[in-house]
């Protein structure tokens, strides 16, 4: 692991992605982490070590005695796709939706997830997708029993050989280990050892221990390990860890969101508690963690721009003309054709707004939870399932559009689309932020100080707060004439 | 897990048991009620409160491995939220659970064996009306629980008999 070096000046924190190798050079002091500089290179994946090197090098922070660093050296690494997991549950709503929670809060990509009884079927599309490690649970504590041995001797089965971390029924422990003798099986306590209490610290930290120890080598980290002498961590678990960190040391910014949209997914993250204490609200479904992240894998302004206007179709038939659909339309086609493409244009930009917005609006309703409203002998009365994001007066925007975007009123826009979100004739409240203020992470910082996390959790927490720019909006503009 | 005696019967030391109020009922006193009830009676009892769908009756039972589900129903609306939970059961596993039911089941009043004959038509164990004698419910439900165990324990024996010949 990265232990804090002993005082020292300067420090840098390095991510590579699939694309870009990107790194910035940090000063060290008492309260915070200055910013110095940054570098970007394209991520060479033949061989990584080159990429990193390069930046290194254009940071100036090349020892040439040494040919290494001369700093010490955070990383995470999303190269090759990142961290895939399969998750293998029982019910879709209950531990099959906590496996998927826990594998994405440890910075993973759920490939696939599978609930009730596996198939042959489900088998050869396992190893098909070859993911790096099969999250397996099913079963309270002392519950379901008959389900986990039928999908433990199925997997049993498999010609490949992914990690397995079982995180199921405990009853079930020593007969899954012996089953899968023949894999890399990991044991850890029951995500969900009772209905309404789920519990998955030590499944999530075995999939980082696991990716640490096992996956990094296969993904052509080994060289890279070796010259920074660092370890590295999933790009969005450092992202997670951020905002961790912030809510854990900057109590004064309160409950907030963040939203990381980039050309493939959308990624959100909210930090409130679910907190489940209106008396005339009936709550469903499992309690949600305090922090949550949830990834659209369809959703991203570049790769998947195409499904982006598939999940805004109801709102850009409302509002938009036909000769602007059709020039979207093209727009869409010419980007996904070529995903590097930059906005030329102000139409361009255009476009990249309306799709940046439909992502947004989609990711926060697909995050929030929902109210029902029905009708009982004591009135009207609402059903909750999930969270309630309403209280959540910030939004933290990052990702490479974000970093780009000089709109002058971007917020006012979303936020009128969000409010759209719920209809006036309708019986379902989607419980989504309303009267937020957006900051933007205008250098695109965030993901490099989530690596810093590790070595100065507060200190990478104030300069991620001090460093965002707060987005003009109406709202927030009325607010200030007012005073 | 141990066994343990209890009376005439021999019960594994906390069967789960599923309880709630179905339907858009919110009858939520009788339901605090029956939870302590059984949970003395050594049961663990997963409680699932007051207007509960069929579905999530039967996922909490399917994590859980549940011996029973108990359903209550205080608004007369029993007959049209209980009907076709059985053959849900069994589409999603749940062959041999028990399922019982209790409360003002129909609307008006109907001789209660009517009423119970219905409710056992629709694949229901047992049916209980309001004031029938809760101990008298734990006696038959520790019974039911057992019988079930024999019967898998003899399946389980006739099966390997079958095999060895």
């Amino acid at each position: 692991m990265n232990a804090e070096p002993k005082h020292p000046e300067h420090v840098i924190s390095l991510d590579i992605g699939s694309t870009f190798t990107k790194a910035a050079l940090f000063k060290v002091n008492d309260e915070q982490l200055k910013f110095q500089q940054s570098a970007r290179a394209a991520t060479t994946v033949d061989s990584l070590i080159r990429g990193v090197r390069q930046v290194v090098k254009e940071l100036g922070c090349l020892d040439s005695r040494t040919d290494r660093s001369a700093y010490p050296v955070f990383f995470s690494s999303s190269a090759k796709g990142g961290l895939h997991v399969v998750a293998v549950g029982i019910v879709p709503e209950l531990t099959l939706k906590v496996a998927r929670l826990t594998a994405l809060s440890a910075g993973a990509r759920v490939t696939q997830s599978f609930g009730y009884k596996l198939t042959d079927r489900d088998i050869r599309e396992i190893e098909g997708l070859s993911p790096d490690i099969i999250l397996l649970s099913g079963g309270t504590d002392g519950g379901n029993e008959v389900y986990v041995r039928h999908n433990v001797k199925l997997l049993a089965g498999m010609k490949s050989r992914p990690q397995i971390i079982y995180a199921g029924n405990q009853v079930m422990c020593d007969e899954v280990c012996k089953l899968l003798s023949d894999f890399p099986v990991h044991a850890v306590s029951n995500i969900l050892p009772e209905l309404d209490r789920p519990c998955v610290q030590q499944a999530r930290d075995k999939i980082c221990e696991v990716f640490l120890e096992t996956i990094v080598s296969g993904k052509g980290l080994g060289d890279v390990i070796d010259w920074l002498g660092a370890t590295p961590i999933p790009t969005p678990l450092a992202v997670m860890e951020l905002v961790e960190a912030v809510r854990e040391s900057c109590p004064q910014w309160g409950d907030f969101c963040l939203l990381d949209m980039g050309g493939a997914t959308t990624d959100f993250y909210s930090a409130c508690r679910d907190d489940r204490t209106e008396s005339d609200v009936i709550y469903r479904g499992i309690p949600e963690p305090a922090i949550k992240r949830t990834v659209e894998g369809d959703l991203g302004i570049r790769v998947n721009a195409s499904s982006v206007i598939m999940a805004g179709s109801e709102f850009l038939q409302e509002s938009k003309s036909t000769d602007e659909l059709v020039a979207l339309m093209d727009y869409v086609d010419k980007i996904t054709q070529r995903t590097d493409f930059l906005p030329q244009t102000s139409r361009h930009r255009e476009h990249d707004r309306l799709l940046a917005e439909i992502c947004m609006t989609q990711a926060v309703k697909r995050h929030a939870g929902v109210r029902k409203r029905v009708f009982t002998e004591r009135g009207e009365t609402f059903i909750q399932t999930g969270k309630d994001l309403r209280p959540l007066r910030k939004m933290i925007l990052t990702g490479g559009f974000f970093s780009g975007l000089t709109e002058p009123d971007f917020s006012g826009q979303f936020q009128a689309q969000i409010k759209a979100v719920n209809r006036p004739d309708s019986d379902q409240i989607y419980l989504v932020p309303r009267d937020i203020q957006y900051f933007q992470d205008n250098v695109y910082l965030l993901p490099l100080l989530g690596n810093l996390v590790r070595g100065y959790r507060g200190r990478a927490a104030q300069t991620a707060i001090h460093h965002l720019t707060l987005l003009p909006s109406h709202c927030h503009q009325s607010t200030e004439s007012a005073c | 897990m141990e066994f343990r005696l209890e009376g005439n019967h021999k019960i594994m030391k906390e069967d789960t048991v599923i309880l709630g109020v179905i339907g858009s009922d919110c009858h939520a006193v009788g339901n605090k009620i029956l939870e302590r009830v059984f949970a003395e009676a050594g049961f663990h009892v997963v409680n699932l409160g007051i207007m509960v769908s069929q579905q999530e009756f039967i996922d909490a039972a399917i994590e859980t491995n549940a011996k029973a589900i108990l359903i209550s129903s205080l608004y007369g609306q029993g007959e049209l939220d209980c009907d076709g939970m059985r053959s849900k059961c069994i589409e999603m596993g749940l062959d041999d659970i028990l399922l019982y039911v209790g409360g003002n089941l129909v609307i008006g009043k109907t001789d209660f064996k009517i009423v119970e004959q219905k409710f056992l038509n629709m694949g229901y164990d047992r049916v209980f009306k309001p004031e029938d004698d809760l101990q008298q419910a734990v006696q038959l439900l520790k019974k039911d629980i057992t019988q079930k165990k024999v019967n898998a324990l003899q399946a389980g024996q006739d099966e390997r008999r079958t095999k060895a010949s």
